[in-house]
């Protein structure tokens, strides 16, 4: 874990309220500023971050659904049917939010 | 009760609370609410005088949505969708409604945890007697 101060991801500048995104507050343990950028980019362009939207979390693009949901109900259910019924998703969704996590981890893991 | 259901709360959540526990529920898997941002969510349940059920944390960051500006806002903190059932019935059955009006709750399996005012939080058991003030 990497302890940022300021956001400077050009992707998500003007994008991202600091003061409503929980992962990339001042002090907040969060992940390294590039691991972020590149998983959201990993997910295919499916998972974006936006002001006022999931409270500022990554989310999928265009809905009111976080990256937390979708991972917490597919491990709740075990089963991909299951999770997209409950959520109203398509299986590329749970497949982007799933990459997302692994380029997390993947970065985690292997920090810069 | 009046709610009004998050995205990130699961289908069978919100037909647990319309068809076996009876609350008159609306919820947000219709197109329109895809594109509603938190503040304009809080707006609508304000509007129709609803509690907001969701899953997200992110509502009760401090400042966010004060106590007593909104009807209520209940975070459902179980993971499993049946231990959220569990404890939605003891909501519904076993605490009295005006401890979570205009309040942020978390719910969990077997405790309640509501912010007052002054940011404190009072946890309340499985008998909603107050167990201890956080």
């Amino acid at each position: 874990m990497v302890t940022i101060t300021k956001i400077d991801i050009p992707s998500l500048q003007g994008v991202v309220d600091v003061q409503s995104a929980p992962l990339l507050q001042d002090g907040a343990l969060v992940t390294l500023q590039k691991a972020f950028e590149d998983a959201i980019a990993e997910s295919g362009g499916r998972i974006e971050v936006r002001s006022g939207f999931v409270s500022g979390k990554p989310k999928l693009v265009g809905k009111r659904l976080g990256v937390y949901a979708i991972l917490y109900t597919l491990a709740d259910t075990l089963s991909f049917p299951k999770t997209q019924e409950e959520l109203d998703i398509d299986l590329k969704e749970i497949q982007a939010s799933l990459d997302f996590a692994a380029a997390l981890c993947e970065q985690e893991v292997q920090p810069l | 009760m009046l709610l009004l259901i998050d995205r990130d709360v699961p289908k069978s959540i919100a037909e647990f609370l319309r068809d076996s526990l009876h609350h008159d529920v609306a919820d947000s898997y219709r197109a329109s609410y895809e594109r509603f941002s938190d503040e304009e969510i809080v707006a609508r349940a304000i509007e129709e005088h609803r509690i907001v059920v969701t899953r997200d944390q992110g509502y009760r960051r401090k400042g966010r949505f004060p106590i007593c500006t909104h009807p209520g806002i209940l975070i459902l903190r179980n993971t499993s969708i049946e231990h959220q059932k569990t404890a939605l019935i003891k909501l519904t059955s076993s605490y009295n409604q005006t401890m979570i009006e205009h309040a942020i709750t978390r719910v969990y399996v077997d405790r309640l945890e509501i912010e007052s005012e002054k940011g404190q939080i009072r946890v309340y058991g499985d008998q909603f007697e107050m167990v201890r003030q956080l």
